[in-house]
């Protein structure tokens, strides 16, 4: 496979990928289908930082926040359903109850792991060992600035956590049980090692303490957009959106089988640090995974990065040492 | 008879579909070829069947859900007839997991009454201590007051606010209670879908001329269409 080249890069060379809009396949159909897939997008986004920004304080709460997040989520699973982008992507039973096991674990053993270690208890001890008056300079400002900046900040501290991850081995060991993904779902985001999913929780955004409300519209603006990252249905995005924001397109090509394409795309919310230091590339990719498309079951996404770790180790101690490590008899 | 019959229908799919026109147990496995792809099939020509056993069946595999089984192509009163009697190691696990969800649950709340005691000994130790004075909001930037943005948070609504987070728990079973109903629901599901599925995979396969691919909801539609046409018939 030839690919094309992005930069110094070549993408495309191990696995097919379409890089640039140009090729990218649009929704047809009628006008009202049209319509709903041109501005559904853009609308939802706007929709939601406006009912952040004007609801009364007794319903601008945590738990709004919550029933928000799953009733959008629980309209895009039936949108996948009805529409699926990809026909090789589709939702079957046994994908969503797989993708649903990794979700409770967020929800679950993992919450009460960051009651203790995770970032719970960093914004904890931040928080009685900081004078927050000084941020009054911060929460003084507009409230729409403050959820722009909070974002930002925020998916910096990602894109930083995610390269490292793409970039440093034992990182990496965490993060790989996440790339035998095979095809985008809207719940694919939350599978991979629990190990990897609490590291990815430790965004420095985390540990400020900013007004609730800003920090809702900080949230809705990650859930209007970040949550199309790993979705099966496509949409007609708008220039203007594809260039500040991550899509699916993009982040299929984070996804894809091609070794150089997976090293891009950095982003969970924003794709302007990824313009900005490099690694962005634009376009889309079906066939996704590690290994050819090897489907890694649970158990093994458990246990990955330490029997993965192990061998590694052994084997750079094996090297150093002199030692053979498993040279085939001819 | 198995020893597991009692139990074993929560993970297993028995079926039959009719082959009409007939065909021998050679052609009916030719054809099932293409979806028994990367699995270790065993076949025996004298019974004229066929054992299965995918070890990691991708996502879209069409037998991903029943990863291993028998088949037997057999005569009965007169039609020959392909019968399936295929295990889901899927099925099983998701019919477990509720438990698992429980026990997280009541892991959860014997978590949380240790929290609790813990905390209220570490404040009987601690006496009355001095509350921290608590600040008013910053006043509403000049912008937000422009575009109508809500009043910020008044001190008693915020100390309120923070005397309910006070009384409730440093851990909460709900979630784990949740997803034990959500993966019960999820195997009751799946114990009607994936047979219906894997059945119409088995027609498909074998006579694709009579049983087409189509988009699900056109089947649904079909089905229903069917079921109101039989019941009109019987009155």
């Amino acid at each position: 496979m030839a690919g094309t080249r992005v930069g110094n890069r070549i993408i495309g060379a191990d696995a097919p990928v379409t890089v640039g809009w140009e090729n990218i396949p649009k929704v047809e159909g009628g006008p009202a289908k049209l319509a709903f897939f041109t501005y559904f997008q853009p609308v939802m986004l706007f929709a939601l930082v406006a009912f952040w920004y004007y609801a009364p304080n007794s319903i601008a709460t945590a738990t709004t926040a919550i029933i928000i997040a799953l009733s959008f989520r629980f309209f895009l699973i039936c949108l996948e359903m009805v529409m699926p982008r990809h026909k090789s992507w589709q939702l079957t039973w046994k994908e969503l109850c797989t993708d649903l096991f990794y979700v409770s674990l967020g929800y679950t053993i993992l919450r009460i792991v960051d009651v203790y270690i995770g970032s719970e208890a960093i914004i904890e001890f931040i928080q009685s060992s900081y004078d927050w008056d000084n941020l009054s300079w911060f929460t003084g400002m507009p409230l729409l600035l403050q959820a722009l900046l909070i974002s930002l900040i925020f998916d910096f501290g990602q894109y930083w956590m995610h390269r490292g991850m793409h970039n440093w081995y034992p990182l990496w060991l965490t993060h790989a049980p996440h790339h035998y993904i095979t095809q985008l779902n809207i719940n694919k985001g939350a599978v991979g090692n629990p190990i990897e999913l609490f590291l990815i929780g430790l965004g420095i955004g985390g540990f400020f303490d900013f007004l609730p409300r800003a920090a809702l519209l900080a949230a809705s603006i990650g859930l209007a957009i970040g949550t199309y990252q790993h979705i099966n249905v496509r949409f007609n995005t708008p220039m203007w959106w594809r260039f500040l924001f991550n899509t699916t397109e993009h982040h299929s090509v984070h996804h894809s089988q091609d070794f150089q394409a997976s090293r891009s795309n950095y982003g969970a919310t924003w794709i302007i640090f990824d313009r900005m230091f490099g690694t962005c590339v634009d376009g889309e990719a079906e066939k996704l995974g590690m290994e050819g498309g090897r489907r890694m079951q649970i158990k093994e996404a458990m246990y990955f990065p330490f029997s993965d770790g192990w061998r590694a180790t052994r084997d750079w101690f094996r090297s150093k040492t002199g030692r053979q490590t498993g040279v085939p008899a001819e | 008879m198995s020893k597991m019959h009692f139990i074993d229908w929560i993970w297993r799919a028995r079926g039959s579909v009719e082959l009409n026109p007939p065909m021998s147990p050679a052609q009916v496995f030719e054809k099932l070829d293409p979806i028994l792809d990367e699995a270790d099939v065993t076949p025996n020509a004298d019974e004229g069947s066929l054992t299965y056993k995918k070890h990691n069946p991708g996502a879209q595999d069409r037998l991903a859900t029943f990863s291993s089984g028998k088949l037997l192509v057999q005569e009965e009163e007169g039609q020959m007839r392909l019968r399936y009697d295929l295990k889901s190691p899927a099925l099983r696990l998701v019919f477990l997991a509720p438990l698992l969800f429980l026990a997280i649950a009541v892991g959860t709340e014997i978590l949380s009454d240790h929290e609790r005691l813990k905390q209220e000994q570490e404040e009987a130790a601690k006496g009355e201590e001095e509350e921290e004075e608590d600040e008013e909001e910053e006043p509403r930037n000049p912008i937000d007051v422009f575009l109508g943005a809500p009043e910020p948070l008044t001190l008693e609504e915020k100390k309120q606010r923070e005397e309910e987070k006070k009384d409730e728990d440093k851990h909460s079973a709900k979630p784990a209670y949740v997803f034990a109903g959500i993966f019960a629901t999820l195997w009751l599901l799946g114990r009607f879908l994936e047979p219906w599925l894997v059945r119409r995979t088995f027609r498909r396969t074998l006579f694709p001329d009579q049983y087409p691919e189509e988009p699900m909801h056109i089947t649904a539609r079909r089905t229903i269409a069917g079921w109101f046409k039989k019941s009109t018939v019987h009155r």
